[in-house]
């Protein structure tokens, strides 16, 4: 009845209340567009803010969970103002974690360095991973006036800004077994010798390790020495300085090999120049001519075939500013006909 | 039907004034409405474009500062610099770039401290810089105007100019 009141209004074309309709219509239009953009903008806007929160928690939890050991470390400082840092990381944590800087700080000196072109090195360790940073993957840090008697505390930082302190390796006994026989320690286990064609060591610097050697061949030997002489002095070795072997079941034989430079392809350089070894450095040392500063090939002969010998290390030089001698012994070998 | 009458009747419809005043006032409020209508809508929309604005940038630097992450790598005092110093190095481990250090505040348990303004912020290899951009590393040095007491810890707090607040202690 309404509907046909309202119609019959229309078609007479009685238009009292249309603008009133229309105004309504365009106020709820209005209030509806206007209300609906501003609630999904907001609610893109509380989106981005979530995310940017969620990362956060993300990245912070990623931080906790990143863990780094460095082990054995060893401070060394083997040229004027350059710290030689060995360590071996291992990645204990559950993520991927990549080293970007080195701290060193030398206590006795109140001065610190830092390496920051490790960067450069991609340090990345997968969860897992163990790297070992010595030898010739050793850090540096110029820390100036810095002495292989000092102390040294040092860090790594991490992308994800955590600290990774270095702990020295405690070699305890082996210090003391140095101090009571002299200034270098050998280890014992790391002993090994070579083949070579020409002037070239065979798969240096791994070699093979054992102490069965061939007779009728020509061979040179490695030795891995560290420096922890007590007064924390640099070992500097001259030419004098080798490896002599000698037969209890056959007096009078015996073999001598001297030291000698190999670059790290395995070539051996003459003439010889001095190795230097500072305190708590480590060193793989080739003992391989017969004649000393020179390379002349030595072979043990078939007359000492399936015999055992002694093999004595017999060190020559200068510690600090005073002579130097050592003769280190411990290893046996056997010598076999191959 | 003759020419004439259809004259009249054409006379007639434009004479005839009866029931216009309403149409016109129909019309006429319609369009009132209409326009204000359309004004109203305008106004509305850019107020709340304003408010979209204000508020997509409050969330902006809001996220921006969440964004930020400064680590402290190393601090040192430096006892034996005139006027004696401290030397802050810092990581941007963030995501983010541009960290820009607003202010810096070296304070200890008993109540002193001293406060920077806008230190200036160096790379690692001594360039100067503006803000520290993502993975970088950079240090301020903070000239104190009096020593600080031999080991005795001080904390180290640096506000940047989005907000974010980072801090770390040593001891002198």
């Amino acid at each position: 009845m309404i509907r046909a009141l309202w119609l019959k209004k229309i078609l007479k074309g009685r238009s009292k209340g249309v603008s009133s309709v229309i105004g309504t219509v365009f106020l709820v239009l209005i209030v509806f567009a206007i209300s609906t953009n501003i609630f999904l903008w907001t609610i893109s806007q509380n989106a981005i803010y979530n995310q940017a929160v969620s990362d956060t928690n993300q990245k912070n939890a990623d931080r906790l969970n990143e863990s780094i050991v460095a082990l054995q470390a060893n401070y060394s400082v083997p040229l004027p103002n350059k710290v030689k840092v060995s360590v071996k990381l291992t990645n204990t944590g559950s993520v991927l974690a990549q080293i970007i800087n080195l701290w060193v700080f030398d206590t006795t000196m109140q001065r610190y360095g830092f390496n920051d072109t490790i960067l450069s090195l991609n340090l990345n360790l997968n969860p897992g991973n163990v790297t070992y940073l010595t030898d010739s993957k050793a850090m540096w840090v110029t820390i100036v006036g810095a002495s292989s008697a000092d102390n040294f505390v040092g860090w790594f930082v991490t992308a994800r800004g955590n600290t990774v302190a270095l702990q020295v390796e405690q070699s305890v006994i082996v210090a003391n077994l140095a101090q009571g026989i002299g200034s270098m320690a050998l280890d014992f286990f790391a002993f090994r010798y070579f083949k070579y064609n020409v002037n070239k060591l065979a798969g240096y610097p791994a070699g093979n390790s054992s102490f069965n050697v061939p007779s009728r061949t020509d061979i040179a030997f490695g030795v891995v020495l560290t420096n922890l002489d007590p007064s924390k002095q640099t070992i500097t070795l001259d030419l004098y300085s080798e490896v002599w072997i000698y037969f209890p079941k056959a007096p009078g034989q015996s073999y001598v090999w001297y030291i000698v430079n190999v670059l790290p392809d395995g070539s051996i350089t003459t003439p010889y120049s001095s190795i230097t070894i500072a305190h708590r450095e480590t060193k793989m040392l080739i003992f391989a001519s017969s004649a000393a500063g020179e390379f002349t090939k030595v072979s043990i002969g078939s007359a000492v075939e399936n015999l055992p010998c002694a093999l004595n290390l017999l060190l020559l030089g200068r510690i600090g500013a005073r002579d130097y001698g050592q003769n280190i012994p411990f290893v046996a070998l056997y010598v076999y006909k191959p | 039907m003759r020419k004439s009458d259809s004259y009249k009747r054409v006379l007639r419809f434009l004479s005839d004034k009866r029931a216009v005043s309403d149409v016109m006032s129909a019309t006429m409020l319609a369009g009132t409405v209409v326009t204000l209508s359309l004004v109203v809508f305008a106004w509305s929309q850019s107020m709340s474009s304003n408010y979209n604005h204000q508020f997509s940038q409050s969330i902006g630097a809001e996220v921006d500062r969440l964004k930020e992450k400064l680590v402290f790598e190393y601090v040192y005092y430096n006892t034996s610099s005139t006027p004696k110093s401290v030397k802050v190095y810092l990581l941007n481990c963030g995501t983010i770039d541009s960290i820009t250090i607003l202010s810096v505040y070296v304070s200890n348990s008993s109540g002193w401290f001293q406060s920077f303004s806008s230190p200036s912020l160096k790379l690692l290899n001594g360039t100067p810089i503006t803000g520290l951009n993502r993975g970088k590393e950079g240090y301020i040095v903070l000239s104190l105007s009096s020593s600080l007491k031999k080991y005795t810890p001080y904390s180290i707090k640096i506000v940047t100019v989005r907000g974010a607040m980072f801090d770390s202690s040593f001891v002198a």
